[in-house]
């Protein structure tokens, strides 16, 4: 193996791809369309390389300029949408959690609080599970009630912030009170620092104060 | 120590045990209506409740003699709201017998529950009778005719 081309960002409905360089004479064959072509021939420097998108009846649906210069021992990615050569992303990385707040910051059983938090992305697309929970920070997080979801974050070249949430039902498995609340990622073992009081949730029962006769008057 | 909530409650009326509304004795008769008006503070869910006003004797219990009550729909609040109220009260001299001194009361209900009670009001109604009654009389002249 020489050097490895894959693509990105090719037409919907696109199945399968193809690459030719050195005058056509070198092709990769019909490849599935994400699987990356481990090109076993010399690159030789080419910069005539073309690649062609098609679909399932092998229906032509893009088909590159020729671009270059590739050589040996090198990953290359070319991107349909832009018809350019990028060097592929970096491994997938995610750092500094953080949950922020929750809200609304009060809530009742029957509504929805939304735990919103932060963190950072760099390198490649990734798809993760995200989750955040509310309960009481011990010894340990007990926690009460939860969501999860999954979310694919974009390819970020730089360390890029994002802001995320996640709503959380409030559920008659909670009682009136102040909560705390944290976010991860779970297949990262990604956990936030847990962000205390920061819910309280209300009872579902009516609450006077000063219920006082004000005035009387006969009619 | 970090303040991380701050809960700020309604302005606190006097005390229960310092409860001295300006009171004014009502005089009624039978068929005449009061109206009780009450002022609280509320916070909770949207629910439909029944405001009840009742005019009697307080002894150990209030003995009741007449009621009236009528359904007051509250707005879902997070937090407190100020609100005031009434209810009507008839006057019916075959349950309230002419006198004086009656007191009242107010509360809200759900269906037969009581949620709140206010304080009583003491000596704050006379019933009036039905029967002629005279103020003043005197022979203020005399004449030949």
């Amino acid at each position: 193996m020489s050097f490895v081309l894959s693509i990105k960002n090719a037409p919907s409905g696109s199945q399968w791809w193809r690459a030719e360089y050195y005058g056509g004479l070198i092709s990769s064959g019909w490849l599935g369309i994400s699987q990356p072509w481990n090109c076993p021939y010399a690159a030789y420097g080419a910069a005539d390389v073309t690649v062609s998108v098609f679909d399932g009846n092998s229906n032509l649906k893009y088909k590159s300029l020729p671009f270059g210069p590739i050589y040996d021992g090198q990953e290359y990615v070319h991107d349909c949408s832009q018809s350019i050569l990028v060097w592929p992303a970096e491994a997938s990385q995610f750092r500094n959690i953080v949950a922020t707040s929750v809200y609304p910051a009060q809530a009742r059983v029957g509504q929805r609080a939304n735990v919103n938090f932060e963190l950072e992305h760099l390198g490649a697309s990734e798809r993760v599970t995200l989750y955040a929970s509310i309960g009481n920070q011990g010894l340990w997080f007990d926690e009460i009630l939860y969501t999860e979801y999954q979310y694919t974050f974009p390819e970020h070249s730089v360390w890029t912030k994002q802001y995320m949430f996640a709503a959380i039902d409030i559920t008659s498995a909670i009682s009136p009170g102040i909560y705390d609340a944290y976010a991860k990622i779970k297949e990262k073992n990604l956990v936030s620092p847990t962000l205390h009081d920061c819910l309280t949730v209300l009872g579902n029962q009516a609450e006077f104060y000063n219920f006082l006769i004000a005035s009387y008057q006969k009619l | 120590m970090e303040i991380q909530t701050l809960e700020v409650r309604p302005q606190q009326g006097y005390p229960v045990y310092l409860y001295l509304p300006q009171q004014t004795l009502l005089e009624v008769r039978n068929g005449d209506t009061v109206r009780i008006t009450v002022s609280y503070s509320y916070r909770g869910p949207a629910k439909t409740l029944t405001l009840y006003g009742a005019i009697g004797h307080k002894l150990i219990w209030f003995d009741e003699k007449v009621n009236g009550s009528r359904q007051i729909s509250l707005p879902d609040s997070q937090s407190w709201i100020s609100r005031t109220d009434y209810v009507d009260v008839l006057i019916n001299t075959a349950q309230i017998s002419p006198g004086t001194g009656y007191d009242m009361y107010a509360k809200f209900m759900e269906g037969s529950s009581d949620l709140v009670i206010s304080p009583e009001l003491y000596d704050v109604i006379n019933v009036l009778a039905m029967n002629p009654e005279f103020q003043n009389f005197q022979i203020s002249n005399w004449a030949k005719v």
